[in-house]
């Protein structure tokens, strides 16, 4: 156990969710335990219904959970988790413009950190060619270049964790491509830790270093897959088919009984 | 050798840098042009149609009036022509100024004094929940006391002066206001609010950063029905006493049959409201310039990117 922990950023351990309902608690989480090495994209995988978000919330500290431990290595047990959180909806600052949407969590922490951060942002917004609409409102922007806005926000929180719900669910297929290959360039130039949420098998599999399957309610950890291929050859690799059909098969969907029963 | 595209590296970058600011797929160029004539009618619509309409209404009915008075020869006691009306203002025009001003006073500072209380007493009852609970009914039951039963209470209580014009304009304006912001200040989307939390905000910040930003556009809407209240609150204040005031002069005229000056009298009271609308639309349109931006986008994103 040891030997796993120590290359690890995040340590999930036994953790159990349920919520209250009239007809009595409803189990969401059910001992859900795995671990997020260092530098790792790890993604939770698994259908509408596992938990998935409520996991995420947990991660963020923004709900509590009923029993189990979260932790990052070499902190204090019970410390904030140096996390920057984003989600589907881009939540971005209708009364801001771009430029004051981006810094807002550099903002938040202190003046002097959001004049500390101004030059990175500019960088950014380039990188992701937003410079031209650093002035703008939100409600101008499109679907993709909102998201995009929301992203570099997220990196400019300056954590060393990125959780992710479903960030490109709302987008159209192009663009969720092009956001996705963003991201595993922030990934891999920055040096952050990722825990990806989606209910997207192909993302996952493009995506991932990890990939963490969760069953349906109460969601469980039913099975923990690597996936060591470079991410430049994973579009055309045979390995990620067979890969495909293990997930599918792990989280009860077989292909070939799908279709014999049709 | 000629100068080609690939000789000159200037060009080059600017061929790189330029076709980043395309139409988006939805308002692309080809819908523009098409919808380019129907656009610039739109507007023309807009700017004339905005005045003319409105303005050929009225002319129109001014005229029915006048016939009307002349054709049944209706004594200037029961209803005086429009012409009788204009001239009676232009007339006694240092009178209905003098009236108007002090009027206006009233107005505005019930009106301010409206948007005080309003706003702190939404505050108060935003961050202490049990304040709410037993405030907000006895808040929606005193708008079922109709404010004519407050007036006279307030000049036994307050006298024929200013103040009681201005409680009364104050009275008539706190409950839209009130209600505006408390609404405005508990839709904040939650998202958002999970999302200030693990940025780490203080109350402070999550007050000032998000609430009371995200209330604002709501208390603009109440902010124009009072601007439009205040008027009758400081009409009914002067109606149950006092000694000036368009109020006043309305009573007065009424009494002695001078219905030309009544009429004078209301012609005056409408600007009071107009122009307090207009600046509460202005301070909107300063305020909160986004707004304005998220509706006209609405009809189409401006821009989008290259992938």
């Amino acid at each position: 156990m040891n030997g796993i922990e120590a290359d690890s950023a995040l340590v999930v351990d036994s953790l159990c969710k349920s919520y209250a309902t009239r007809s009595g608690a409803y189990p969401v989480l059910q001992r859900v335990s795995f671990t997020v090495p260092r530098g790792a994209f790890v993604s939770l995988l698994g259908p509408s219904g596992s938990g998935k978000s409520t996991l995420l919330n947990i991660l963020a500290g923004l709900e509590p959970a009923d029993s189990g431990v979260v932790r990052v290595l070499g902190r204090p047990p019970h410390a904030p988790l140096p996390v920057a959180y984003m989600q589907q909806k881009d939540l971005l600052l209708e009364w801001r413009t771009v430029w004051g949407n981006i810094l807002l969590g550099a903002e938040i922490k202190s003046r002097a950190q959001r004049d500390a951060m101004a030059e990175q942002a500019r960088e950014l917004l380039r990188e992701y060619r937003l410079e031209d609409f650093a002035d703008v409102y939100p409600a101008q922007l499109s679907g993709g270049m909102r998201q995009r806005a929301a992203l570099i926000r997220t990196l400019l929180c300056e954590q060393e964790i990125l959780l992710l719900d479903e960030p490109f669910g709302a987008l159209d297929a192009l663009t969720r491509r092009i956001l996705q290959r963003h991201l595993l360039h922030v990934w891999e130039s920055m040096g952050k830790t990722v825990v990806l949420v989606t209910h997207d098998v192909e993302e996952a599999l493009l995506l991932s270093t990890r990939i963490v399957l969760l069953s349906n309610s109460p969601g469980r950890v039913v099975d923990s897959l690597e996936i060591n291929l470079p991410h430049r050859v994973r579009a055309q690799s045979t390995e990620l088919l067979r890969l495909k059909t293990q997930i599918y098969r792990s989280l009860g969907h077989d292909e070939e009984n799908i279709f014999q029963s049709a | 050798m000629r100068k080609t595209f690939f000789n000159r590296p200037e060009l080059r970058h600017a061929e790189l840098d330029a076709p980043r600011l395309v139409p988006a797929p939805g308002a692309g160029n080809d819908e523009a042009d098409k919808a380019a004539p129907e656009t610039t009618w739109r507007r023309v619509h807009l700017g004339l149609g905005r005045w003319i309409y409105p303005l050929a209404l009225m002319a129109a009915l001014i005229v029915a009036w006048e016939m009307v008075v002349e054709g049944f020869a209706l004594p200037r006691y029961i209803l005086p022509s429009p012409s009788l009306v204009g001239l009676t203002l232009w007339e006694k025009w240092p009178i209905f100024l003098a009236h108007t001003w002090v009027t206006f006073q009233e107005v505005v500072a019930g009106g301010l004094l409206g948007i005080v209380v309003g706003i702190g007493l939404a505050l108060i009852m935003f961050f202490f929940l049990p304040l709410e609970k037993a405030l907000y009914p006895f808040l929606i039951a005193s708008q079922n006391v109709p404010v004519f039963a407050i007036a006279p209470l307030l000049v036994v209580w307050f006298g024929y002066g200013f103040l009681p014009k201005v409680l009364m304009a104050a009275i008539i304006v706190f409950f839209p206001i009130t209600v505006s912001s408390l609404d405005g200040l508990k839709r904040t989307d939650p998202d958002l609010v999970r999302l200030f939390r693990t940025m780490g905000a203080t109350p402070a910040q999550m007050l000032w950063k998000l609430r009371v930003p995200a209330a604002l556009p709501a208390l603009f809407s109440g902010l124009k029905i009072s601007a439009v209240y205040a008027t009758i609150g400081a009409v009914i204040g002067e109606w149950v006493g006092a000694g000036a005031g368009l109020g006043y002069l309305m009573l007065s005229a009424n009494a002695q049959l001078r219905v030309a000056e009544v009429f004078g009298a209301i012609i005056c009271l409408t600007p009071i409201g107009l122009m307090l609308l207009g600046v509460v639309i202005l301070a909107e349109r300063i305020l909160l310039p986004w707004q304005r931006i998220a509706r006209e986008s609405r009809i189409g994103r401006r821009f989008e990117l290259q992938p």
